[in-house]
């Protein structure tokens, strides 16, 4: 259908409000980030000159950034991995029926929901190597002999982080996977079971596939996220000890502002952006294949 | 091969609801066994608890003489097509297909060569590739039906399985369920609520409702000699005419008499209905076949003529309430006409007006 010039006009109205947005509060920034990674910039005078690509090369020369990128890796498949886990096995349980499911589904939002600084509070406490519940257990239990100093060792303190932000962020697959359970139709799994399918066989074959596609979307968005995580990564361990947890927006945060590089902090941010990209495109493609679905 | 035989089962679920009460039946070995009722009586019900996907609140149910409630669906050895079909939709028809077979262990070669047999005898041998939903709802009844067939199970549970097809489509699939049927001749056992369906397919018909068994007996049994009222009225197109009266003996002849309406019974019958002369309480069960325009037992003014080509459905006001005639031939009668009124008396139907049961004649 062809649509007539005043059709147009009012569409071109209609969409001025968000594309001036948009223009003002992430291209201009962005391009602005970009501008800032090709010159030597300081963060407090804001004075520099244009460098052309020095700010790159000083990246990928500098062990610091290899070893950050690394941990970022890390950070992001762990939790990840632990989150898909924790994700499915609780969007598992909270779908069946049981007394008390509409409060427990509630319930399950709960770290989600709270603030990092809250959570992290919290935990560093639990974690605490003098006073913290963590050790007592443990040594009470007899798993360990003395208290360990959970957030100042390697590699308890990347394990801790890992496993707090798995616990932080895993809510969000439940939900996502809760939803999708719950548009199954029965009868796949009634037809399943005349067909001789033990529970397990039923879970690989009918519940994995049908929640293939959200998994791929939810998989991608939070590594996308948990990839560009500061607060909970930086308020654990501030990216210590030395820079054993640190993590790709510290390293931004770090150079820019305690080392005013402003321009090299830019330039980390944007190889960041590059690798996010990736997985934008991947998600783009996902969520195009499941508008085709 | 077995047959399944139902006893006293009883089934109430959670929320107090009785969904089957006291239904005892034996579905013979190869049979064409239709459960017929109304929405909600109870036959989805039936054929889940047979199934496995439901378990009874008492009875028992035998495949042959082994007790099966006990048993998961997957170890009955049946197969059921749903009314929504259920296909894998992330699967190919291959794939759905081949399931039953590689849950049952089955080799890969193995499986392939029964589901490319099978295609072929279904004629999805083009679509063996496709998912689900780039299928035609006929094509995707027929995977349903060959997902059912390929272990070759040996009861055959099927739930209103042609109900999602437009009509031409379902007549066809009617004649082809029938042809599979006489080929495989395994037990099935088959749920509708069109009785038409029934009629054409069964060997024999269970008619349900609220529930309870109402008669089982083989298509023409149940048309002839409906037990009740409700099958009566149930079975039968147009619906069977009611009309409310009494018996009585008029020369050693019974007579059925009903305002405006009289109908001499034939002397076979008249013997056995002496004893049941009275002067109300009967009810009379006219089909519209069984009625013609000519004079003997009454006379209606026409209310609408339905002309089917080959015959009018008349629908008339008589003294005894409004009667529907089947009258063959064209233009037989027009609106406002005052028509006479001739009931087969070897087909009329007599109940019970209390309890709906047939009267023993
Ligand atoms: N899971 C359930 N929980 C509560 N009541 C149910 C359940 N399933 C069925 N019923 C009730 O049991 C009765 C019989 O239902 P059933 O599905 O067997 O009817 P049906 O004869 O198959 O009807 P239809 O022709 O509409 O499919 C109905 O009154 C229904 O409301
Ligand atoms: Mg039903």
């Amino acid at each position: 259908m062809r649509l007539k010039t005043s059709d147009s006009l009012i569409g071109v109205a209609f969409i001025t409000p968000a594309a001036t947005l948009f223009l003002l509060l992430v291209a201009y920034p962005l391009f602005q980030s970009i501008l800032i990674s090709f010159s030597a910039i300081n963060t407090m005078t804001l004075k520099g000159h244009y460098v052309g690509l020095a700010n790159y090369l000083d990246i990928l020369q500098d062990q610091e950034f290899w070893r950050t990128l690394v941990n970022t890796l890390i950070w992001t498949a762990g939790s990840l991995v632990l989150q898909v886990l924790l994700g499915v096995g609780f969007a598992l349980l909270l779908h069946r029926a049981f007394p008390g499911r509409a409060l427990a589904r509630s319930l399950v939002l709960f770290p989600y929901l709270l603030s990092t600084a809250v959570a992290v509070l919290v935990w560093r406490w639990l974690f605490n190597d003098l006073y913290g519940i963590l050790n007592y257990g443990l040594v009470h239990i007899g798993l360990i002999e003395r208290p360990i100093a959970w957030l100042s060792r390697m590699p308890e303190a990347m394990i801790s982080v890992i496993l707090v932000g798995a616990w932080k962020f895993f809510p969000f697959v439940v939900i996502a996977l809760l939803a999708r359970l719950q548009t199954i139709p029965l009868q796949l799994y009634e037809a399943a079971r005349i067909d001789g399918a033990s529970a397990v066989a039923r879970f690989w074959d009918i519940t994995l596939p049908q929640l293939s596609g959200v998994l791929a979307v939810v998989v991608l968005l939070r590594s996308i996220w948990d990839f560009k995580e500061f607060d909970l990564v930086y308020l654990m361990t501030g990216g210590g000890p030395g820079i054993g947890t640190q993590t790709l927006p510290i390293l931004v945060y770090r150079e820019a502002f305690p080392q005013l590089h402003l321009g090299k902090g830019a330039a980390i941010a944007v190889v960041m952006l590059l690798v996010m990209l990736v997985f934008m495109l991947l998600y783009l493609r996902q969520s195009a294949r499941g508008d085709e679905r | 091969m077995v047959s399944v035989r139902y006893q006293h089962l009883h089934k109430a679920f959670g929320d107090g609801s009785v969904a089957l009460q006291d239904f005892s039946l034996e579905v013979a070995d190869g049979e064409f066994l239709t459960f017929l009722g109304p929405s909600g009586c109870g036959k989805t019900t039936t054929l889940r608890m047979t199934a496995g996907l439901e378990t009874p609140t008492s009875g028992e149910i035998f495949f042959g003489e082994r007790p099966v409630v006990d048993l998961p669906p997957g170890r009955r050895n049946i197969a059921m097509v749903f009314q929504s079909y259920a296909l894998y939709p992330h699967m190919t028809v291959q794939q759905n297909l081949e399931y039953p077979l590689r849950k049952q262990g089955v080799a890969r070669d193995e499986r392939a060569r029964r589901a490319t047999a099978l295609a072929a005898t279904l004629q999805l041998d083009a679509l063996l590739h496709r998912r689900p939903k780039h299928l035609s709802g006929g094509q995707q009844q027929r995977v349903a039906l060959g997902r059912a067939l390929i272990r070759e199970p040996e009861v055959f549970l099927l739930d209103e399985p042609l109900s999602n097809l437009d009509a031409e489509l379902r007549t066809q699939m009617r004649a082809e369920l029938i042809q599979l049927h006489r080929r495989i001749g395994r037990t099935m056992i088959y749920v509708t609520h069109d009785q038409v369906e029934a009629m054409t397919m069964s060997t024999r018909i269970a008619v349900m409702s609220k529930g309870e068994l109402q008669q089982v007996g083989t298509p023409l049994e149940i048309y002839r000699e409906p037990r009740n009222r409700f099958v009566a009225a149930f079975v039968g197109s147009p619906a069977m005419n009611f009309v409310e009266g009494g018996i009585e003996l008029r020369d050693g002849r019974a007579v059925f008499r009903a305002a405006g309406l009289e109908v001499a019974l034939p002397d076979a019958r008249s013997a056995r209905l002496a004893g049941l002369a009275r002067a109300s309480g009967v009810l009379a069960g006219i089909r519209p076949e069984h009625l013609s325009l000519e004079p003997g037992s009454g006379e209606g003014r026409v209310l609408v003529v339905e002309a089917m080509g080959h015959e009018d459905i008349v629908t008339a006001e008589t003294p005894a309430g409004r009667i529907v005639v089947r009258s063959a031939g064209t233009a037989t009668a027009a609106a406002g006409d005052l028509v006479p009124l001739r009931v087969d008396p070897e087909k009329l139907h007599l109940f019970d007006a209390a309890s709906g049961e047939r009267l023993a004649c």
